[in-house]
């Protein structure tokens, strides 16, 4: 799919401008209805008779100045508590609600028909009354007209005819700009009576990279430096992009994007976009690093020395593909996968008996090792229902023991959606309500389970999960059960007796869904790049846009085309170019970390770091307990001497090294909660610590067997650089190590130790790059 | 700009220009010139409130005062002056702070020229300003005004109300206008007659800056006296009950106390957080209640100031308050849509005052209440526009009057009780007929849904096997509802579940009132099956065995709850429920039987020991922290539920796991046929699994009331003086739910016991005390005295044998004897001791401990539970989280006994238990608990 640009002039964009300073909201002069197009969007002014009787609507106008003004933001009135009495809802999303807190509540203490001039609604905000939300508008001013003219016109409330707002669109929808131009965002609000209005003095602008270019509260847009990058427009509940695009300086000749090597079409659209912006891709790297590279981001450990001599020596054009068959096959893909999706189902024994944690560990592990479709396996999850200890995926829903976990978590994980806002009200930056919410939430609400009770410290830990044939979720709002239905989907009858998660799943993995593909795509993507397409992963709503929307959406696609095997997709990457890349930067891309001119190089998994420790000194790390919040723990035999840490079962054991080192702490469903943020302590865990030290020393370890064997010092360098970096040494860093080893005298083991110190705790160790 | 040329916006050149003109040549005017600058910039953050930086610009002496950095200002020198530096941005902080808008040159130039010329300003703490002066915009004439209040005069001829400026007298009868009343612009927001009706009391202010209130002469109009203080406006205002007072409520969170003779403020009431809408006297004039946004109610001594109580049970705001004519009870209507009622207690020093009554009146916030004259009905306005009534005596509605179509703002009822005047926000008032309570109308059953049951015998069962006796029938791989295996009255099929998700169905005839059981039985048979049963009628349809009204909403708070547990559910709002209500969630219903101890601990349901039971046929289940929950009433055949913004439940024939869980996961329905015919009875495993191994015995059998019984037997020897327990349990077999009496034979000589002890209706134990004197003589060998249990089942006595008592052997005193005494200071109790408590009343006694030489550790008397044997209802009270304990080297004990309102009217034996010698017990004592 080939992503179009469409370029707007510099001088329709002035054209607009004019004609939009004169407009209201919901005001008679109407922008050209009909196409939406970008082409034709004229504001036509109607004539000066056209405006008398204007009477203001309270929905559509009232609304847009209190949200514009800021009235109603959660800092301010907008809160849930409101500020000094007064208390409206976020953003505007209930405007019954609104009304009454205006114009009704303690007998409309906040107007005055009789002297609108003396309405508090008016003398607060122009400061005749003190007020602590500031002075937000003048008295001569527009805002202070309407306002002033609603409620003279005796404040009427709003009326079951108001037009509703259907949608809004943004000129322009795609620029092209130059670092330090200007622009102007426009806004027209469609109105289900069709009438389309010019409101950009109503909306809020908000830029999704601010390095980009940056945004204020008129709309005008400064271009501050190149790459792509949004303008988030928010109006009414609804939301729009404006995106721009903005080149980098640099010049490179078409011929460079012509004549580069392509795999597959993650390097047509990669390449693509690095044409647009003018970005030179890095060459590819070499066999070494990316045996490395490929082999730790796809099953989590380090290559063998023989894996990687092989692959080094071998001279057939197969042999990339010959690789990523192998390790896509591999039973370390098994564990590495499970516990990636464990990551994300939250597997942990502090929320989940033991019992039950090994059964989720194992139908996740199942489901990985038989490279289960991941819409079955999706599905699966959301329809699973039996006893914990023998059914994993139930465990689900003893982690999210409320239609509304449930709904949030299952959205978050699967969909990359964060619908928690709506739970209390409109979603403040999305189209979702509280009302969708509230269907969607009702979809599980026949979800019930007996037995265990989710007391992690105590009981069996078995939970029956069955789903009964009656049961609604109440709105709390309306005290009444909304008719289930997924978030933008038909509702299901109240009285349909199967089980709504049925419907819930089938509409979740349909491929038309928008979100799902995307989302597992974006998280596979993040794996291998080191950062989705649309970061973070968890977030994939429609104001954070992807840094590729077309190779994210052909990505997608492929999977969808796959029939959701996850190893199809893993396999374009891994043979694309693009994945290749060297990581060392040129002059001519070092600047841009988003758009995959290069490999970026970041640091191991904690669990993939310290079993790449075990693998390099031939060691093994014992994992005993699980550790409870507050100091409390509980002795486990899941795990035998040699287990990995990547095949652990949950995220509870005790384990200094991976905490320190940031492992998915598995609380809430976001993949945030893994932190790669590097940190004194671990610096110093690394090098004084209790984790390397002790492999280090002990008996039997490599060091042991490399002095054992009778190997010299320089064959012990070149193994060493072989095993930990995947390459040989340079001639000079090994004259340099043989030198320092040689200042140990007869402290041989010492001086072999120091030198496994050196390279483990080196950056080029710690990082894939 | 378009001017809309029927709107005139003139600008009020003053503010912004005479600074400017003033500037040239004159001294400038602080309240003219420098206070508008301040107050648009500063004051908002310099309140006596929240004065941040602690400087407080509501005033000039307060300015002069400074703040917390020094001086504000000093005369004569603008850049020394922080004020002046901070606001023209010279000095940091930058004030007003972050993005906030900046004052002009101009306003600047005013604070200097002014800081410059001597800062001069007014003398002392006068209120600044009663003027807002802002663009005078007119108002368009179509547009409705409201009226804010209303008031009816004592002897119903007249009315008043008032909107903006106007404050009209108006006829009843002809609805003419008498007189308008001159009154400053403002908004009126309660009118009271005096009760005399010659004074009218109006409740005004400016909003935002002064709170004003009026008494007029009726009959001449003229102004009698004017209060002003408050600092925004009166919401309230109120005579006392001796007309000498009155009392002002406010937006600016105080409530003053005005003599009316002297205009002075006599007391004020301070504690409110937030602004007060309502208040209210006691009759006696001693009491005032209060209702705040801050969401309590609270009870102010008047004549100290000193409050009372704060009744924090509602969870939003408190829009409305009332004190019932005899001074009992306090009310209040809250933006929480209910009706809150508390026992009035605290009138002469802080006390707790109990809540009495909670009701969900509406789908809306309940704006404002009413009482009639005579005192037994409540009028309640919601905010939505509803008018119900309810009448005083059990605090239930009696009438939904017609809705009135608009936002109410102020009720008042006729002195008669007739006829209630609702003003309205649309400028309009309307009328409506209040009833009066009918004095029969005590709820009317329908005597038709009192179907009588019917208890059959049908001999020995008919033994089917599914699977042949479905061959036999020409059915092929499985029953559907609509070819079910038809079975006989009375009959048990083997078969098994053997393919993922079947559904088994079968049929039966019944008659109307006919009592069957439908259960499964899978014990023995190594099945792996998890049935789940229901009977649904001819057509397949579910059928609605009752429906369950949710009377208070609520949730599980603190963690979640396992689905057997009886113990530790926390409840939100607990401390508005009550014993031996039910509970729905999760489509499970369960019922309260002991409360929490405190904040810090959950409610028991029933039946108080081993597995949770539930109701209704209904399956317990898990219940999630935050799960919903509701106190709901199972309504009555024929009765609809009420409109009260809370779900109804509709429960079905259908069960899981039987109600009494004692049989894992086997499925157990009493059906009572609701008409005569046929009826389904569909099984499955409610996982949904199926297989070869997923075998069950399936019964449809009459039900067949009655008991089992059994005892756990003592283990320790007896010990002189004291007494061991003897606990007695009871099954309850096919809905047998009456009283059971367990007899006790053949014990030694010198023993003594509390038998008969009785099980109370629905109860599933009692505990029994064997008590030896203090000089029983030893016996030799063990003797095993019977425990047999007795009920009345359907006109026939059933007795069981629970049991024995145990190889009884006696030895020596225990470490210590522990009694129970009425006072500290009595010798003797025990034995022939009765103490009488009355329902809702607490009684103190005491327990003494008789310790053995050298024996001084404490002795633990146990929790919650410590009142052995006591009836249900009555517990052991205010216990801390020790529970009750004679303490080291101390011999006695002060505790305290509640009855619930609910406990049962009679007499019944209790002890106490000491965690010594193997748990040894006081001896019973009698506790008569009075209506």
């Amino acid at each position: 799919m080939i992503h179009q640009y469409r370029f707007v002039s510099i001088l329709y964009l002035l054209a607009a401008l004019v004609v939009s300073f004169s407009g209201f909201p919901g005001r008679a002069e109407e922008v050209n209805t009909g196409t939406g197009n970008v082409e034709s969007p004229v504001a036509e002014q109607k004539p000066e008779e056209a405006q008398d009787f204007q009477t203001w609507s309270f929905r559509n106008d009232v609304e847009s100045i209190l949200a514009r003004q800021g009235c109603n933001t959660g800092a301010c009135h907008g809160t849930l508590a409101g500020k000094g009495g007064f208390r409206l809802s976020l953003r505007g999303y209930d405007s019954e609600a609104d009304f009454n807190a205006i114009a009704r509540d303690l007998r409309g203490r906040r107007i005055e028909i009789a002297d609108p001039g003396k309405s508090l609604l008016l003398a607060k905000p122009t400061g005749a009354l003190p007020h602590k939300g500031g002075i937000r508008f003048d008295i001569d001013s527009q805002d202070y007209k309407i306002l002033s003219e609603w409620i003279a016109q005796g404040a009427i409330g709003p009326q079951p005819t108001d037009p509703r707002l259907t949608r809004i669109t943004v000129v322009p929808e795609n620029v092209l700009l130059k670092p330090a131009d200007t622009s102007k965002v426009l806004v027209n609000a469609h109105y289900n009576d069709g009438r389309v209005v010019d409101v950009t003095h109503w909306a809020k602008f908000s830029a999704t990279d601010e390095s980009v270019a940056s945004v204020n509260e008129k709309g005008e847009v400064l271009v501050r430096g190149a790459g792509e990058a949004a303008v988030l427009v928010w109006f009414g509940s609804q939301v729009a992009l404006s995106r721009m695009t903005v080149p980098y300086p640099y010049e490179i000749q078409d011929e460079v994007y012509a004549t580069a090597t392509r795999r597959n079409f993650i390097d047509d659209l990669n390449l693509q976009q690095l044409k647009t912006l003018r970005l030179r891709p890095s060459p590819a790297a070499n066999d070494e690093t990316f045996i490395r590279r490929a082999t730790i981001d796809t099953i989590g450990r380090l290559p063998s020395t023989e894996e990687t001599n092989i692959y080094v020596a071998a001279q057939t054009s197969e042999k990339k593909k010959a690789l990523i068959d192998r390790l896509l096959a591999s039973d370390e893909y098994v564990d590495y996968w499970t516990y990636k999706w464990s990551d994300l189902l939250l597997v942990n024994g502090t929320k989940l008996r033991p019992v039950a944690v090994e059964s989720d560990h194992k139908w996740i592990r199942n489901s990985v090792s038989e490279n289960k479709p991941w819409n079955q396996f999706v599905t699966e999850i959301l329809t699973a229902k039996g006893d914990s200890d023998s059914q994993g995926a139930t465990n689900f829903y003893a982690l999210h023991q409320s239609p509304e976990e449930m709904t949030e978590n299952a959205s978050q994980a699967f969909m990359g959606l964060s619908i928690g806002c709506a739970k209390c009200h409109n979603h403040p930056l999305e189209k979702w309500t509280n009302d969708q919410y509230y269907s969607m939430a009702n979809l599980f609400s026949r979800v019930r389970a007996k037995g265990w009770g989710g007391e992690p410290r105590n009981g069996d830990g078995v939970r029956t999960l069955y789903v009964a044939t009656d049961g609604e979720l109440i709105q709390p709002k309306s005290g009444k059960a909304l008719p289930p239905a997924p978030l933008d989907s038909d509702p299901i009858a109240f009285d349909d007796p199967r089980d709504r998660r049925e419907a819930l799943a089938a509409w979740m993995t349909n491929p038309s869904n928008p979100y799902f593909a995307r989302s597992i795509t974006n998280r596979v993507w993040a794996n291998f790049f080191g950062r989705g397409l649309v970061e973070m992963t968890d977030d994939l709503r429609l104001s954070n846009p992807a840094s590729n929307e077309p190779l994210l959406a052909a990505s997608a696609k492929h999977l969808v085309e796959s029939q959701f095997d996850l190893k199809q997709l893993m396999r374009v990457i891994l043979e694309s170019e693009t994945y290749g890349r060297s990581s060392t930067p040129l002059p001519e891309n070092e600047s841009e970390h988003k758009y995959l001119s290069r490999y970026y190089p970041r640091r191991l998994l904690a669990e993939v770091l310290l079993d790449s420790i075990d693998q390099v000194v031939q060691t093994s790390t014992d994992f005993t307990r699980i550790a409870f919040p507050g100091a409390d723990f509980q002795d486990t035999k899941l795990y035998p001497k040699g287990t990995h840490a990547i095949q652990l079962y949950d995220s509870a054991v005790e384990s200094y090294f991976l905490k320190t080192f940031g492992r998915n702490t598995r609380e809430i469903t976001c993949e945030c909660e893994r932190s790669s943020e590097p940190s004194m302590i671990q610096v110093l865990h690394m090098s004084n610590g209790e984790t390397m030290n002790p492999k280090l020393a002990a008996d039997g370890n490599a060091i042991s067997k490399l002095i054992d064997a009778g190997m010299a010092n320089e064959e012990i360098v070149d193994h060493l650089f072989l095993v930990a970096l995947s390459r040989k040494p340079t001639t000079s860093e090994k004259d340099k190590v043989l030198a320092v080893m040689q200042e140990y005298g007869d402290q041989r083991r010492t001086a072999i130790e120091d030198a496994f110190w050196s390279v483990l705790a080196s950056t080029e160790f710690t990082f894939n790059h | 700009m378009n001017r809309n040329p029927r709107l005139i916006l003139e600008l009020s050149l003053l503010m912004f220009v005479g600074g400017k003109l003033a500037i040239a040549s004159d001294a400038l005017d602080y309240v003219k010139d420098v206070f508008p600058v301040l107050q648009k910039h500063c004051i908002a953050c310099h309140t006596a409130d929240e004065a941040q930086g602690g400087l407080v610009m509501e005033t000039y002496a307060s300015i002069m005062r400074g703040g917390e950095s020094g001086p504000a200002l000093t005369p004569g020198v603008p850049t020394s002056s922080r004020l002046y530096m901070m606001a023209s941005g010279k000095m940091d902080p930058i004030m007003p702070p972050d993005d906030a808008e900046r004052p002009t040159e101009e306003e600047l130039t005013i604070i200097s020229t002014w800081i410059e010329q001597g800062a001069v300003g007014p003398e002392g703490e006068v209120a600044m300003r009663r003027e807002l002066q802002t663009p005078q915009i007119k108002t368009s004439s179509n547009a409705k005004t409201p009226i804010t209040s209303i008031a009816i005069s004592p002897d119903g001829s007249q009315y008043a109300t008032a909107s903006y400026g106007d404050l009209d007298l108006v006829a009843m009868e002809s609805k003419q206008l008498i007189r308008r009343f001159e009154s400053q612009p403002g908004k009126i927001n309660s009118l009271q007659f005096s009760r005399d009706g010659s004074k009218l009391l109006v409740a005004s202010g400016v909003t935002g800056l002064v709170g004003i209130a009026t008494i007029y002469d009726v009959i001449s109009g003229s102004k009698i006296s004017v209060i002003e203080g408050h600092r925004d406006v009166i919401q309230n205002a109120i005579f006392s009950p001796d007309e000498k007072t009155i009392a002002t409520a406010s937006y600016d969170r105080e409530i003053l106390l005005w003599d009316i003779e002297t205009g002075k403020t006599i007391q004020k009431f301070i504690g409110h957080n937030g602004a007060i809408f309502s208040i209210a006297f006691s009759p006696d004039g001693r009491t005032l209640v209060s209702g705040c946004a801050d969401e309590t109610v609270k009870v102010w001594d008047v004549a100290s100031g000193q409050r009372f109580d704060t009744m924090s049970q509602p969870t939003d705001e408190v829009l409305s308050v009332a004190v019932t004519n005899d001074g009992s009870y306090a009310i209040s209507g809250s933006a929480d849509n209910r009706l809150r009622v508390w026992s009035l207690l605290s009138k002469d020093t802080p006390r707790i005052n109990p809540i009495v009554a909670t009701r969900f009146i509406d789908e809306s916030p309940l704006t404002h209440l009413a009482l009639t004259r005579d005192g037994s009905r409540l009028v309640v306005i919601s905010d939505a526009g509803n008018v119900k009534v309810l009448r005083t005596s059990d605090w239930n509605q009696i009438a939904a009057l017609k809705p009135l179509g608009e936002t109410p703002s102020d009720v008042a009822v006729s002195t008669d009780g007739t006829l209630l005047l609702v003003s309205l926000m649309n400028g309009q008032v309307v009328e409506r007929q209040l009833p009066k309570i009918e004095t029969n109308s005590t709820e009317t059953k329908t005597q038709t849904a009192d179907v009588k049951p019917i208890y059959l015998d049908v001999g020995p069962l008919n033994m089917i096997d599914e699977a042949v006796a479905r061959k036999e029938r020409g059915l092929t791989d499985s029953t559907t509802s609509d070819h079910p295996l038809k079975l006989a009255r009375g009959s048990e099929v083997s078969g098994a579940i053997s393919t993922l998700g079947e559904e088994d169905w079968f049929a039966f005839d019944a008659s109307q009132g006919e009592m069957w059981i439908v259960e499964t039985q899978t014990d023995g048979l190594d099945s792996k099956l998890d049935s789940i049963l229901e009977i649904r009628d001819d057509k397949a349809q579910s059928i609605i065995q009752v429906q369950l009204q949710a009377t208070r909403d609520s949730y599980f708070t603190f963690r979640g709850k396992n689905s057997i547990q009886t113990d530790d559910f926390r409840l939100f709002a607990w401390d508005e429920m009550k014993l031996n209500e039910y509970l729905y969630a999760s489509g499970e219903v369960t019922k309260l039987w002991r409360y929490p101890r405190g904040s810090d601990s959950g409610f028991d349901t029933f039946p108080g020991r081993g597995n949770r039971w539930s109701y209704f046929g209904t399956t317990g289940t898990v219940h999630a922290l935050g799960e919903p929950a509701y106190v709901v009433r199972p309504l009555e055949a024929g009765e609809s539920p009420a409109a009260n913004g809370l779900p109804v439940f509709d429960i079905y024939y259908k069960n899981d796991d039987d109600p009494s869980q004692n049989r894992k996961r086997d499925s157990y329905i009493a059906f009572k046929a609701p008409e005569s015919g046929r009826y389904l009875v569909r099984l499955s495993d409610t996982r949904g699994e199926g297989g070869e191994k997923y075998k069950y015995r399936l019964k449809v059998r009459p039900a067949n009331p009655g008991i089992q019984a059994s005892v756990t037997e003592i283990k320790n020897p007896l010990r002189r003086g004291s007494g061991r327990e003897l606990p007695v349990i009871v099954d309850r077999i096919d809905g047998y739910n009456g009283e059971v009496w367990f007899e006790l034979d053949g014990l030694p000589p010198g023993i003594h016991s509390n038998f008969p002890v009785r099980v109370q209706p629905g109860q599933s134990f009692a505990i029994g005390n064997i008590w030896a004197d203090s000089d029983a003589a030893d016996w030799g060998d063990a003797v095993s005295p019977r425990v047999i249990a007795r009920a009345t089942i359907n006109g026939r006595i059933v007795e069981r044998i629970a049991g024995t008592a145990g190889k009884l052997t006696i030895t020596d005193r225990p470490e210590a004897i522990v009694q129970i005494f009425t006072d500290a200071t009595e010798e003797k109790g025990a034995g022939s001791l009765r103490v009488q408590i009355k329902r809702g009343e607490t009684i103190s006694l005491v327990v003494k401990a008789d310790r053995k030489e050298g024996f001084t550790r404490e002795i633990p008397l146990g929790n919650e539970q410590a009142g052995r044997n006591m009836p249900h209802g009555v517990f052991v009270d205010n216990i801390g989280l020790n529970g009750l304990l004679v303490r080291e080297n101390e011999s006695q004990r002060q505790f305290f006994v509640t009855a619930d309102a609910s406990a049962e009217v009679g007499v019944r034996d209790f002890f106490l238990t000491g965690a010594i010698d193997g748990s040894v017990t006081s001896e019973p004592i009698q506790l008569e608990v009075l209506p």
